[in-house]
């Protein structure tokens, strides 16, 4: 039985993006995936609307002031088993913003992370990448947090 | 009382309900996706796609909000699904003279047609019941479109009871056996144009998809739904991308019927006939889908008692016509 | 026109926040749109989700250093930034930027309007729910963000401008017929599905008559960009005040008079089959030469720099203060400044309408966050907590005068 879970579970991982203050470049790339191109929907990957669809929260951005309670507030809305990935290079470390007075992040300061997918933009291939690393640390984990 | 009647009943509906419509379900849903993919340039995911999805969600944790009213709010799923899997059982697939399980009787068309629209009513009672704004909107416009479709849909369901004479799906089914489907005749073409339009909303699809607008109001009345209250709605979606094919097969193409079990020859014409009827309608629906945007629900209302009803109307009336096509 | 709102119909209205994190959109903001059934009474837009902190950042960055600042500012305008802040920085210091340069500027820039433009018009369709078009727009956006990488080294954030000129050269010989391959590709089917949408009925349904913004209320709040020429305004900087290499170019400018969604949609698409041709233009006329200027010292000047972004006109004012950190860079989007035109073009429409509307100003909201830092006394060093940023906010200093 937790085999067919945890196989359910990899092979369909439902997204949920977070913009908290980014330049827009990552989650532009991010959509990129989904079109023609790339088209992570062949692996089961949707980008859902509602975070308590999503197993995978991606956050993209540095986490400003307003931002950080808000990410707080969506990551518990979230279902478990849930994971998170940090894309972008001023999700993982603040990047470029790192010294702003506005900078509440990055993101692992907020929420715990499991994945880091740095780039100033990642392409869509290093997104990809990334997503199916926190699968297999989904597998790894037995199913996830809890 | 027959008890090996009731226990072969039970088996009957736990082979239908259980076993075939999910799956069945399932797989319309999966074709849904393939085909949509494919028509955008892209390739789209594997066979197994729809049941990796609801045994991912039915083994995730199930979130009851605060501001949700719990017992609806749990309610509200499980209602969904039995009502759709309900009318896939009573609408028999066979008919005579090859009877299986003839549980068909008077009125069962009526029946069917309160238990296809349910599971907009149960998402209404739980997009209610969940205390989201978002939700409140999208139950607002799913009451707006079961407003709209409501009339045009039995006004059309109509035309072949009255052609029939009869409110049993068995004697309905009879009749197209010995006559040619329903859809041949004007009347009938007419009542399946309406048939299709309300079965596009029916299933909340493009262009009538106005309840569960992601870009718009998150996601309607499921924003709430986590885990496997979540996966139980998106079973009921699943079922009901079968049952209303189903039924407007039933209704206008001559149902899903074997006429003899002996024959090889017109046995696997029938076969294929069946698949192809269902996968017919399903790949309507999936073309109007994916070529159609969203349109507001003040558009969709105005088409539905505008067009919809105006063309339900003139089949009804044609339908009297005692001129054979008809 | 705004709507006289009684306040006996706010009573009855629904508070529907659209944002700060809504999946419609890739970056946060707020809109309060005050809602009565299905019809928007009131919107009020509140900004600030974005802000980063970037004038600040400025203020500690040397100039070169602040080009790559100001190319993250936004990720889809991402050269639009740099070329008008290296702009500001050659007005400041009277800097002549080479000729090479200059078109190579211009090539960049458009084949950036034309990948924005693109992805804009597939959002868009996304918001009304026509996937399957969203997916055609990102489709043939692809070879221009992969000429891109081959060109300058990345799909965005380009790096290619300095002060002075660019930074690379770009090998003609080599990428001239690959450049012209790219744009014959996506030339036909833009004109096709451009002229499809502008013809679907159900696309139309939803598009045309939605979200109108009048000739004088695009003037009155002083919209720029394709929102002001969907709606009759013959503005755009690159005719208006030539920069880089336009004035040899030439543009010619789309205009279109609705003023509704629509219009906006198709003057984008026009713009880029416009694009196109102003590529081909600038690599037939490309003159061989130096890409950069050198210089030498650190004036004490202020320059404002202005381009044509494809949401419309950016401004950047750069005050230098003799050495490599400047006094003080401040930017002024065009999403900014076509942010509050979207009350007139909300109230009354239906909440259904409420993304595609604001989605048809092209709203960059990472463009968008700034909000002044000013140091009051000099030489002091700020740190802002979030009470005294609002305070600053609150008592709107006056801009420092040139001594």
């Amino acid at each position: 039985m937790t085999g067919l879970v945890t196989w359910a579970r990899l092979k369909s991982p439902w997204l949920f993006h977070f913009n908290s203050a980014s330049c827009n470049n990552c989650d532009i790339e991010l959509v990129d995936a989904i079109t023609p191109r790339f088209d992570v929907e062949r692996f089961g990957i949707l980008v859902e609307g509602s975070p308590r669809h999503a197993d995978i929260l991606v956050v993209t951005g540095f986490v400003n002031r307003q931002a950080a309670p808000r990410l707080r507030r969506i990551y518990e809305q979230m279902s478990n088993p849930k994971i998170v990935i940090a894309l972008g290079s001023c999700a993982t470390s603040g990047g470029i913003f790192a010294n702003s007075y506005n900078a509440a992040g990055p993101v692992d300061r907020v929420i715990p992370v499991d994945v880091y997918i740095p780039g100033c933009p990642p392409r869509p291939q290093a997104i990809i990448d990334g997503v199916v690393k926190a699968l297999m640390k989904l597998q790894s984990l037995g199913g996830g947090k809890k | 009382m027959d008890w090996l009647y009731i226990v072969k009943l039970i088996v009957y509906v736990v082979l239908v309900g259980v076993v075939a419509a999910p799956n069945i379900g399932l797989f319309f849903t999966w074709m849904h996706r393939k085909l949509g993919a494919r028509m955008q340039w892209r390739i789209g995911p594997p066979l197994y796609q729809p049941w990796a999805d609801v045994v991912k969600l039915l083994s995730k944790e199930t979130i009851i909000p605060a501001t949700a009213h719990k017992t609806t709010f749990l309610v509200a799923p499980p209602l969904a699904v039995a009502s759709a899997v309900l009318a896939i059982v009573i609408m028999t697939p066979f008919a005579p003279p090859v009877q299986v399980y003839h549980i068909s009787f008077t009125g069962d068309v009526i029946v069917v047609l309160y238990l296809l629209t349910m599971p907009a009513i149960a998402a209404m009672i739980g997009g209610s019941a969940s205390g989201n704004p978002y939700a409140s909107v999208g139950v607002q416009r799913e009451m707006t479109l079961i407003f709209a479709y409501e009339l045009p849909f039995i006004m059309a369901a109509l035309v072949p009871i009255l052609k029939v004479g009869s409110l049993r799906l068995a004697d309905i089914i009879g009749y197209q056996l010995e006559h040619g489907p329903i859809l041949f005749s004007v009347s009938g073409f007419l009542a399946c144009v309406v048939l299709i339009m309300v079965m596009q909303a029916k299933l909340t699809l493009p262009p009538f998809d106005i309840p569960d607008a992601k870009t718009e109001i998150v996601a309607g009345p499921y924003t709430e739904y986590s885990g496997a209250s979540l996966a139980l709605f998106k079973l009921a979606h699943a079922v009901m991308l079968f049952a209303v094919p189903l039924f407007i097969s039933d209704l206008c193409l001559g149902g899903l019927i074997v006429r003899s079990l002996s024959d090889p020859v017109t046995l696997t014409l029938d076969i294929v006939l069946i698949v192809v009827k269902l996968v017919v309608l399903v790949l309507i629906a999936a073309f109007i889908r994916f070529f159609n945007p969203r349109i507001r629900i003040d558009q969709a209302f105005g088409m539905f008692w505008k067009t919809a009803t105006v063309i339900a109307v003139v089949a009804l009336a044609l339908s009297f016509v005692p001129l054979p096509y008809f | 026109m705004p709507a006289e709102k009684p306040e006996s119909r706010l009573e009855k209205t629904v508070e529907l926040p659209i944002g700060p994190y809504h999946p419609a959109y890739k970056e946060p903001e707020m809109f309060k749109l005050y809602v009565d059934g299905e019809e928007i009474v009131d919107a009020k837009i509140r900004i600030g989700y974005q802000h980063r902190g970037i004038e600040y950042l400025a203020q500690r960055m040397t100039i070169q250093q602040i080009v790559f600042l100001v190319e993250r500012i936004c990720g889809i305008c991402s050269t639009s930034h740099p070329i008008c802040f290296c702009q500001a920085v050659e007005d400041a210091m009277n800097l002549e930027v080479p000729d090479r340069a200059r078109y190579i500027r211009v090539l960049i820039g458009e084949l950036e309007r034309i990948h924005s433009h693109l992805l804009w018009a597939g959002v868009a369709l996304h918001l009304i729910g026509y996937d399957t078009l969203f997916m055609y727009f990102w489709r043939y956006r692809e070879p221009v963000c992969e000429l891109l990488e081959e060109l300058t080294g990345n799909r965005q954030h380009y790096a290619m401008i300095c002060p002075g000129g660019v930074r690379r050269d770009i090998d003609l010989k080599k990428m001239k017929p690959k450049i012209l391959r790219v744009l014959d590709e996506i030339k036909e089917p833009i004109a096709k599905v451009g002229e499809a949408v502008a013809k679907d009925k159900l696309v139309k349904a939803r598009m045309v008559g939605v979200g109108v913004l009048t000739k004088q209320d695009a003037l009155k709040y002083c919209t720029v960009g394709p929102t002001a020429r969907g709606s009759g305004l013959k503005i755009d900087v690159r005719v208006d005040e030539p920069y880089a290499a336009y004035k040899e170019v030439g543009v010619d400018i789309k205009v279109l008079s609705e003023g509704d969604v629509m219009a906006k949609t198709l003057v984008r698409v026009l713009e880029v089959l416009e694009s196109i041709e102003i590529i081909k233009r600038c690599l037939d006329a490309m003159p061989n030469g130096p890409i950069k200027a050198e210089f030498k010292e650190y004036p004490v000047a202020e320059g404002v720099g202005k381009y044509e972004a494809p949401r419309g006109e950016d401004i950047h004012y750069v005050r230098l203060q003799g050495t490599t950190v400047p006094y003080r860079l401040k930017v002024r989007a065009p999403t900014y400044a076509n942010l509050p035109s979207l009350v007139p073009q909300l109230i009354g429409e239906s909440i259904a309408d409420a993304p595609i509307i604001i989605g048809s100003i092209d709203p960059c909201f990472s463009c968008t966050e700034r909000v002044s830092v000013v140091d009051v006394k000099e030489g002091r060093t700020l740190t802002l907590t979030m009470s005294e940023f609002n305070e600053f906010g609150r008592k709107r200093k006056n801009p420092l005068k040139v001594k």
